[in-house]
């Protein structure tokens, strides 16, 4: 496995350059916009799947490496499961890095605090999962452009469910409910007190999650032609 | 002993295009070409081998292994050429080694930096500064050193000057000299096959229209030439790709014995054909000028 994953940072090796730079702006805007903790948690969720499933199947296809990975001698379910390590891999590395760059410049002592809590770290976990199952296994098996057609048709769809869900004064309306129970669900997992049986919860569910990305992401990509 | 690559009955399908019911053998020690026109099928075929396209139904195995079930196994001991390689540009050549070397165990340090002095590999330059023809040189000392028993190969010849292309041809004589390893290649270059392969299979819109040794085709393939008045509805069920001028025919035949006695007492030739001449006949099929 080891052996993959250095191909995998070989060959993606710009891209993690970019990726070091874009995480030092992204710090660096947290403290001087003075961003709650909770709210760069969740940016922090959304922002590392997207640029380790994204970007990294972008420079991919620009150099058909998968051409290449999948004439040596591994299989594709290994292959898939050094891209998934490699990711996570590179997202702590990115989370560990934020902890490191608030402490030596935040100024507000209770978000390093929070930071340094374990329950940030097993929220970070889960929110990641989830976004990087859909994504993962979407850009493994449709590519970049697939993935770009399928973030532009969910953005569509929010836009048209906020639309609609805002044109109804109606409290029972299907879509503000739907769109509330997501909203308390974020802050179910924000605001809930860390106790063990949560937070065994919240790495189970985000064990699970990442579970089933891998087999689902293998289920596709074994079907792909190159 | 086991032939180094066995297919039976491999179909895979496309929208527009489908390989039907390939089979072919291909013993271990020898060198295949395979040859056929633009989208024939030769590039899918040597990737349905490596399992890198998805089969439809059919078998495949390569040293008697199954290509599903091996198929670690098989890609360690295949040496594969694409026809377009596809390395990352900003990548030298040393690193692409680095890379390669982790995933072979017969890897050979010697041999590839041999290699690279052979064929003018400048180890420090980047990917990108090398032209089509060099990243295919790279390719091929990729896929000859870490001791591969089969060298696999699309188009490993497009791209290459003239003199490389007589040396790329004497290393896979010199290859094969172990009796363990063989060669499939693909080509569209004719005279290549000619020089090097002992077995040659000819693929046309995905269908296999004669897999054999190169001395069973010359020996029993004819190129026929004759008077447009003998040929009739009959004589031409023993004829491939005819084509009439108003000179005459040209046309093939997969057995010049029977056309031989077929056309008894009537006054036609039959050449020994060159593989372009049986490339260009069964592509072009019937033509009427």
């Amino acid at each position: 496995m080891l052996k993959h994953i250095r191909r995998e940072l070989i060959f993606n090796q710009t891209q993690l350059y970019i990726f070091a730079g874009y995480m030092i702006v992204f710090w660096i805007w947290i403290d001087w916009k003075d961003i709650p903790f909770r709210m760069s948690l969740v940016f922090l969720s959304f922002v590392l799947p997207l640029f380790c499933a994204v970007s990294i199947q972008a420079r991919e296809e620009k150099f058909k490496a998968w051409t290449l990975n999948c004439s040596l001698p591994t299989n594709r379910k290994t292959l898939v499961l050094a891209r998934l390590i490699t990711s996570w891999s590179l997202m702590f590395a990115a989370y560990v890095f934020g902890l490191l760059f608030s402490a030596l410049f935040q100024e507000n002592p209770a978000f390093l605090s929070q930071f340094l809590e374990p329950k940030s770290l097993l929220i970070f976990l889960l929110f990641s999962s989830l976004f990087l199952a859909f994504l993962f296994s979407f850009v493994i098996r449709f590519g970049m452009s697939g993935v770009i057609l399928g973030l532009v048709a969910l953005q569509v769809l929010g836009v048209i469910t906020l639309l609609l869900a805002s044109a109804s004064n109606n409290k029972d309306n299907i879509l503000r409910s739907f769109l509330h129970s997501i909203i308390n669900g974020v802050k179910f997992f924000l605001d809930h007190d860390p106790t063990p049986g949560f937070l065994l919860l919240l790495l189970v569910s985000a064990a699970a999650v990442n579970i089933f990305t891998f087999k689902f992401s293998h289920f596709l990509f074994a079907r792909r032609d190159f | 002993m086991e032939p180094a690559l066995e297919i039976n009955k491999l179909r895979k399908e496309y929208k527009d295009f489908k390989l039907n019911d390939i089979s072919l053998r291909l013993p271990s020690g020898y060198i295949m070409g395979l040859i056929g026109p633009n989208g024939a099928g030769k590039t899918t075929l040597i990737k349905l081998i490596l399992n890198m396209t998805q089969r439809k139904s059919g078998e495949i195995k390569v040293f008697g292994l199954d290509n599903l079930t091996h198929e670690t196994d098989i890609r360690s001991r295949i040496g594969f050429v694409h026809e377009e390689p596809h390395y990352y540009s900003y990548l030298k050549v040393k690193e692409i080694r680095a890379l390669f070397s982790r995933f072979y165990t017969n890897w050979n340090n010697d041999l590839f930096s041999s290699l690279c002095g052979e064929f003018g590999l400048p180890l420090n330059k980047r990917i990108a500064a090398l032209s089509r023809g060099t990243k295919m040189k790279l390719s091929l000392a990729l896929a000859l050193s870490h001791d591969s028993d089969f060298l696999l190969m699309d188009e490993p010849t497009t791209g290459l000057d003239p003199v490389f292309r007589r040396d790329l041809l004497r290393k896979f004589s010199e290859v094969i000299q172990n009796e363990n390893k063989t060669v499939l290649f693909s080509t569209h270059i004719t005279s290549d096959l000619e020089r090097a392969a002992d077995y040659i299979t000819y693929i046309q819109k995905g269908e296999i229209l004669f897999s054999c040794t190169k001395d069973h085709l010359f020996e029993t393939w004819g190129l026929v030439k004759g008077g447009n008045e003998i040929l009739d509805h009959e004589s031409k069920k023993f004829l491939k790709g005819v084509q009439r001028s108003p000179y005459g025919f040209k046309a093939l035949t997969a057995d010049k014995e029977k056309v031989r006695r077929a056309f008894a007492g009537k006054n036609i030739l039959i050449d020994k054909p060159s593989l372009d001449d049986i490339m260009f006949l069964l592509s072009k099929g019937e033509i009427n000028a």
